[in-house]
């Protein structure tokens, strides 16, 4: 009722606003003007939201026009269409189709308990397909049907169930599809746990325009939301080996507990959108980060979620107990929410990344945050509301502890935050002694931060007080004020999208504007995504992380190859080889070893005649993690050389190389098993990750307690480190980082030794990343080539073979940086004319090396 | 037997007193929101409950903990009087 009047006043004042057409179209413009934000800046396009804002927009416009009577029904085919964009037929028809048997079976005339026993039954058997357990009929069941058909149904068929049995309002068959296949939700796996009740109770409850306006201003609230995260992301986040000291431990808490706009800013856009439609939905979170109670907290964020909770556990739990009692039921009540939090936590994460992570910080945040909330319900059950302040007065007292409170909340939950979003429980402990063996004078620093920052907060509620609003739109916008900051709103982020415009405010400003109109990963995820390869782990089990997204899609089975069966392992500083004579699928390719447990052809151990052997010694680049043994860079450059051959000679090239290997593992390889072959040329692969590869090395020695006696220098940069086995990986990592670079340099200068007391030819091959398309760094390229010149190697560097082509060509997968066909054979073009050159004019044993740093190509 | 009117007041002066101390009472009307206003929470629901419970001798449901059935006074009002029947 306010809001119509609200409409209606600002009809009064100005006349373009009277005619309701005019108000409609205002909207439109709106939408058109958010819908180009989030093109231009690139926003959610990985999961298809381009796809799909045609379909809002056009829907809209349809769905507003339509009588009121057909409007659910245009509601259901824009939705159905997104499906369509999304998953095109006949992913599509699966999707619907099984939507559709769930929804049946909650129909079918039969007891309630027999109805859910079936919708349990078929969950499971999905579950099973979805966890690979059973193979699916249909080769995109499991990791792409069932994360978006988990999405939509994993907690609504439980409202559906729930509500069907105790709803007094009669649902039509409009009413069901749509609650289901929301249209939204084909683009947002995580999605707010939308209630029937207030799904139907909302419609078209308020006058419509108003309610298209609510939704538009949403929209754009979402998108500035998710492009302030990628700020975070991308400018505030340190990457994991800069967390050191109080202020850098400070920033990356905050920083965590920050990306959660990524959450607020998608549910803002999906609740927004459905407002468009007419469904007249509340707030999903509100002003979240300045919740003054724990129980404020749990009120503020994420409300559908809570709403679910309360429903489905609380309100049945405490009716039940409350026979022992008020207070003990509530705690109990509260305490059974949590724990169902915390299990659901996973279970929704299984539908949508298809594992079930069990971790203690995730038991550690659901259960002390249960803790906390329950103690507060007591309190406040016990300690009925008053008025601190009489109305209309002020007072410094009650501003300052209300601002200590607010201030205290967000210390707590940032901290709570952090624990939640650890690897593991002794990574956050070690973060936090980080922190407290910081200098007095930044403790003292921090406090009067803390202090300037209450002070803030009474200023504020002082400025509220004399009636100032301290929010563009104000608590309740009236539609024109809403309105113009929504266009004026989408008109600045919109020209400040624009190359030319960033520009005009420097060079670091248009900087910062590109960087916000990309998805890239962010330092600190391309070097957790790097690690999560050689470490099995990845950091992506929040939606927060950037990592999240590109993850989704990922088998169950791809495996770094070190986590698999294909490689035997050994307690010594080599760890694991290749099984020998082995043929499996391994990233969804065959992989065949050889007789030698090498991921190429078989050669003879002894040189053939006429031949020019080569050593070939590298990593998972260098192994081809994900291409047949016959598509490696160096397979295709050796196949080309032979082929060209003038003379006759053939060449080999013998591929040493195993994923996760670091140049110590090369080292020990030269040592133990490459003489035997008796190559001409050894040829090591050098990326711009060694040092990173090498600390993961020493990381995994120490934490296995491998006996490293056979190298003093590794003993001792462990031993002068002081890391110990106890520690957590990043702890250890932090304090063998420094010493990584004498290990590589010692590696390579062992691989000399050996190849000089040989007689061999020595080549270090520079390869680039998948991620160094525009070049490698020059400074670290510098680095390695110092280190491999002093050792006496030719240097080839394939910098620049990816020239022009885009991520997406030459690499594995989306989840998978590793090199793609096209990758390999980008590499193996430049490769061919290096060698060509190299192997002619190789050097005799007798000759004296000629070091040169050697661009191929 | 409570007649509508008088279990609406007794609702209104319970929640003035219980959930909104200070406030003028004629700011709560009939057709207040108070679940999905924000006045009443799953604590001050429950509080409410027990109140109507042990005032007015009737008896509620897990599933009757939602704006449904305790959304304003005169919501709140109209389920007690069919439970009351």
């Amino acid at each position: 009722m306010q809001a119509r009047v609200s409409a209606d006043a600002d009809a009064v004042r100005i006349p373009f606003l009277r005619s309701h057409y005019a108000r409609l179209a205002l909207v439109a413009v709106q939408l058109g003007l958010v819908l180009l934000v989030a093109r231009l800046f690139n926003l959610e396009q990985s999961v298809g939201f381009n796809r799909i804002a045609p379909i809002i927009f056009v829907g809209f416009i349809v769905h507003a026009l339509a009588p009121l009577a057909y409007r659910k029904q245009v509601f259901l085919v824009a939705s159905l269409a997104a499906i369509e964009a999304i998953f095109p037929f006949p992913n599509s028809l699966v999707l619907v189709g099984i939507g559709l048997a769930l929804i049946g079976t909650c129909h079918l005339p039969l007891p309630h308990t027999v109805r859910v026993v079936m919708v349990v039954v078929m969950a499971s058997l999905l579950a099973l397909f979805r966890a690979e357990v059973l193979p699916a009929p249909i080769d995109s069941l499991s990791s792409v049907i069932l994360p978006i058909l988990g999405a939509m149904f994993m907690f609504r068929i439980v409202i559906y169930l729930y509500d069907l049995r105790h709803m007094k309002k009669k649902l039509t068959v409009w009413d069901s599809l749509s609650y289901f296949f929301l249209l939204p939700n084909v683009c947002f796996p995580l999605f707010p746990v939308v209630d029937l009740q207030a799904f139907l109770r909302t419609h078209y409850d308020k006058e419509d325009v108003l309610i298209y306006q609510k939704g538009v201003l949403w929209i754009f609230r979402g998108f500035t939301h998710l492009i302030m995260y990628r700020l975070v992301y991308h400018y505030f986040m340190p990457s994991p080996d800069e967390v050191v000291g109080l202020f850098k431990v400070l920033q990356y808490m905050l920083a965590t507990y920050l990306l959660y706009l990524r959450i607020s800013g998608q549910f803002h856009v999906i609740v927004g959108i459905l407002c468009l439609f007419g469904y007249n939905l509340p707030e999903t979170h509100h002003l979240y980060y300045l919740a003054s109670s724990f129980n404020d907290y749990w009120r503020r964020i994420n409300i559908y979620w809570k709403d679910f909770m309360m429903k489905i556990f609380f309100y049945p739990s405490f009716m039940k107990l409350r026979k022992i009692g008020t207070t003990p039921a509530l705690v109990i009540a509260t305490l059974v929410v949590f724990a169902g939090t915390w299990i659901l936590h996973s279970y929704q994460w299984f539908w949508l990344q298809g594992s079930f992570p069990i971790t203690w910080p995730d038991a550690l945040f659901w259960g002390i945050l249960g803790v906390l909330v329950a103690a507060n319900s007591v309190w406040e059950s016990k300690r009925p509301k008053k008025r601190a302040v009489p109305s209309g007065e002020w007072s410094l007292p009650h501003a300052t502890r209300y601002s200590l409170r607010v201030l205290g909340m967000f210390v707590l939950i940032t901290t709570l935050w952090t624990l939640w979003s650890s690897e593991s429980v002794s990574d956050f402990v070690g973060l936090i002694v980080t922190a407290t063996q910081d200098s007095v004078a930044n403790w003292a620093l921090f406090i009067l931060i803390l202090a300037a920052l209450v002070a803030v907060g009474v200023l504020a509620q002082y400025l509220i007080h004399r009636g100032w609003e301290l929010t563009v739109t104000g608590s309740a916008p009236s539609f024109a004020r809403s309105a113009a900051y929504t266009l004026v709103g989408a008109v600045v982020v919109l020209g400040f999208g624009q190359p030319d415009v960033s520009k005009q405010l420097g060079e670091q400003t248009a900087t910062i504007a590109a960087t916000l109109k990309s998805e890239q990963l962010n330092e600190r995820d391309e070097e957790l995504l790097a690690r999560g390869y050689y470490e099995g782990l990845l950091a992506a089990d929040k939606y927060t992380s950037g990592l999240a997204t590109i993850q989704t899609g990922k088998p169950k089975n791809w495996d770094a190859i070190m986590h698999t069966d294909a490689v035997e392992h050994f307690d010594n500083v080599l760890q694991y080889r290749l099984v020998s004579n082995m043929d499996r699928v391994y990233k969804d390719e065959r992989f065949v070893t050889n007789q030698w447990g090498m991921h190429d052809i078989d050669y003879p151990q002894s040189k053939p005649a006429d031949t020019r052997r080569v050593a070939f010694m590298g990593a998972s680049y260098e192994m081809g993690a994900g291409v047949p043994r016959e598509s490696t860079f160096d397979a295709l450059a050796e196949g080309r050389l032979n082929a060209e051959s003038a003379d006759g000679t053939q060449v080999e090239i013998l591929n040493f190389s195993v994923g996760g290997y670091s140049l110590l593992h090369n080292a020990v390889l030269m040592e133990r098993h490459v003489p035997s072959f008796d190559p001409d040329v050894i040829m090591v692969a050098v990326h711009s990750s060694e040092f990173r590869r090498m600390t993961t090395h020493l990381v995994n020695m120490v934490e296995k307690q491998i006996d490293t006696s056979g190298y003093p220098e590794v003993t001792r940069v462990i031993r002068e480190s002081g890391v110990t086995s106890r520690m957590s990986r990043n702890q250890m990592r932090q304090r063998l980082d420094p010493y990584a670079n004498e290990i590589v340099a010692w590696s390579l200068a062992r691989i000399a030794t050996l190849a000089e007391a040989s007689g061999l030819g020595l080549i270090a091959l520079y390869v680039p990343l998948t991620e160094e398309i525009e070049g490698v760094d020059p400074d670290q390229f510098q680095t390695y080539a110092s280190m491999v010149n002093t050792h006496g190697y030719d240097l080839i560097n394939l910098d620049g073979a990816f020239a022009g082509h885009s991520p997406q060509d030459i690499q594995l997968a989306p989840w998978d940086k590793h090199l793609g066909t096209r990758g390999h054979e980008l590499l193996a073009d430049k490769l061919y004319s290096a060698l060509k050159q190299a192997l002619i004019d190789a050097r005799k044993p007798t000759e004296s090396h000629n070091t040169s740093l050697t661009n191929a190509g | 037997m409570p007649d509508k009117s008088t279990i609406r007041t007794a609702v209104k002066e319970f929640i003035l007193e219980k959930f909104l101390p200070g406030e003028d009472p004629d700011s709560l009307t009939d057709d207040t929101p108070l679940i999905s206003g924000g006045i009443l929470d799953s604590i001050s629901t429950v509080t409410l409950v027990a109140f109507l419970e042990d005032r007015f001798g009737v008896q509620f449901q897990a599933h009757e903990m939602s704006a449904d059935y305790l959304d304003s006074p005169e919501t709140i009002a109209n389920t007690v009087e069919e439970k009351l029947g």
